[in-house]
């Protein structure tokens, strides 16, 4: 251990510590909920603070290591995750009053494998409303505010999952990313941010957006920490078809050494127009890949304005399904962004719609040929650090416009169902964090975790850690 | 016929869906969703008859192998 903190260690660090008794599962919920309570009015991350029932598991934790019963790898670890995972009996929000008052009957079973592996709930971290917003506002909530800077957004839809792993209120969250929901979190608010492979990651029994492009990940301090979360929640699960004939994880490739490894830098699109500061840290990134051994090169990827576009299609019109009783029977209760979302979603064809997911296969085939030889590609999370809440609010006429912006360098890989990690790799002017994003191949997650760890052994961007402000 | 949105085109998809829209936001919509759909169409894919959205999954799991 190398802190007096126990709420500044990794999940890594922490689920070591508690296994070998040198932090208690008490001690560590104790530390967890007082920076909680610190730093809630500044941040919004929670919806519910389970802090007494908490405590309870931490005791029940405790008392099993005495008598020496461990349940897995995260055993005694609290952990809390975005308010669209359900947990039988319990309520659960996803950032919507169509939810208000709704108890679930069911665990996701994301949230069952975690469990099982040991860790139990803080309690429940602000989203979006419906999971459908990429900045982290909600109107029926308020805001989630970014812990580097509140005036600042979070990115979304997982918000409360980046501000508070950014603020060390949970060493590690669930979030979901189907157009960027983990990643640009990640990047805003200087955390490392895993969305998965499509598939790879049960969906059972969380909040639907599209089907097609959904997919659930890890926010946490490391790489290291996304491959332990990854280890005990990946997998087939037969209440979750996408996920028939999935891999388990492989810790042994997540921990491989990048050496010989070949990282690909887009030769346009993801360089185009960035920021000079992010930019600079795309720059130095390269140049500590190459120190580390892997090879860079060049890669013409085929034109990803259309892989976009495909993707913002299926979005569009699979979550106006998903939600099309709401909006023909309660549209009022649905925000104005996340309503004039839902409504874009009706000018799409059938035969659009079917386009685009019939040519999801051949455009990824082309994205593969385009990347042969490469284990994974190198981009910029976003153009710019995270931008202010009042030059993004979404009641302007802009909205849209905006939406698409910062979600330029996300769709892509939804659309193509693969794995994004991103992870800290330096700081803007106003301090602000910037994240970088390695996009890897269908199954590459624990690729992209090697890299990461890696990278992270090198450099520090990923400890830095917000001021109580 | 020009691939176009036109807010009467959009008028006319959410009365078949069954949502009630403000006189307004059919225009709106086609305003919000241009880029995309014009963007989208103007490739004209012409997609082999063969291929359908699981086509994606058999893709995808090829590279099974590979990792």
């Amino acid at each position: 251990m190398t802190t007096s903190d126990p709420a500044l260690l990794t999940l890594t660090e922490l689920a070591a510590a508690i296994r070998a008794k040198q932090v208690s599962s008490v001690e560590i919920t104790e530390a967890l909920l007082e920076r909680i309570a610190a730093w809630q009015p500044a941040t919004n991350a929670f919806v519910r603070i389970e802090a007494e029932e908490a405590l309870a598991l931490a005791r029940a934790a405790d008392e099993a290591l005495a008598r020496g019963e461990t349940k897995g790898p995260l055993h005694g670890v609290p952990l809390a995750h975005k308010d669209m995972f359900y947990s039988a009996g319990k309520p659960v929000g996803c950032g919507t009053k169509l939810r208000e008052g709704w108890i679930a009957s069911t665990t996701s079973t994301a949230i069952a494998r975690l469990e099982a592996a040991g860790a139990f709930r803080l309690g429940a971290l602000h989203m979006s409303e419906c999971a459908y917003n990429p900045t982290g506002h909600n109107p029926y909530l308020g805001h989630a505010h970014n812990p580097w800077d509140g005036t600042r957004i979070t990115g979304g839809s997982s918000s409360g999952s980046g501000a508070a792993v950014a603020a060390r209120l949970t060493p590690a969250a669930l979030g979901s990313d189907t157009g960027g929901s983990i990643r640009l979190p990640a990047h805003f608010c200087g955390v490392t941010g895993l969305k998965t492979t499509f598939g790879r990651v049960s969906r059972a029994n969380a909040l639907p957006l599209s089907f097609t492009l959904d997919t659930v990940g890890p926010l946490a301090r490391t790489a290291e920490d996304c491959a332990l979360i990854m280890a005990a929640m990946s997998g087939s699960d037969p209440l979750d078809p996408a996920t028939d004939g999935m891999p388990a994880w492989n810790a042994a490739k997540a921990t491989r050494s990048p050496q010989g490894m070949t990282i690909g830098l887009p030769s346009s699109y993801y360089v185009d127009d960035l920021e000079p500061e992010v930019a600079a840290a795309l720059d130095r990134a390269l140049e500590t890949f190459a120190e580390l051994g892997v090879n860079i090169v060049k890669v013409d990827l085929p034109d990803q304005t259309l892989v976009a576009s495909a993707g913002l299609i299926i979005l569009a019109v699979e979550a106006t399904s998903t939600h099309i009783a709401g909006l023909r029977e309660r549209p009022e209760v649905y925000g104005d962004w996340v309503r004039a979302r839902l409504e874009n979603g009706l000018a799409y064809s059938a035969i659009e719609y079917l386009d685009a997911l019939r040519w999801r296969g051949p455009a990824l085939a082309a994205h593969l040929a385009a990347i042969e030889g490469v284990d994974a590609v190198i981009a910029p999370a976003s153009r710019e650090v995270a931008p202010t809440i009042a030059a993004t609010d979404v009641g302007g006429p802009n909205a849209e416009a905006t939406i698409i912006a910062i979600t330029r360098f996300m769709r892509p890989v939804n659309f193509l169902g693969l794995p994004g990690l991103v992870v800290p790799a330096g700081q803007g002017e106003t301090g602000m964090p910037i994240g970088l994003q390695l996009i890897g191949r269908p199954f590459g997650d624990e690729t992209l975790t090697a890299l990461g760890t890696a990278f992270q052994s090198v450099t520090d961007h990923h400890k830095r850690v917000p001021s109580l402000p | 016929m020009a691939d176009e949105i036109t807010p009467e085109r959009i008028r006319l998809n959410a009365e078949a869906a069954r949502v009630a829209l403000g006189a307004d936001v059919p225009a709106r919509i086609a305003r919000a969703v241009a880029p995309v759909f014009t963007r989208f169409t103007a490739e004209k894919l012409a997609l082999p008859l063969e291929v359908e959205p699981s086509t994606f999954l058999v893709v995808q799991r090829g590279e099974r192998g590979g990792e």
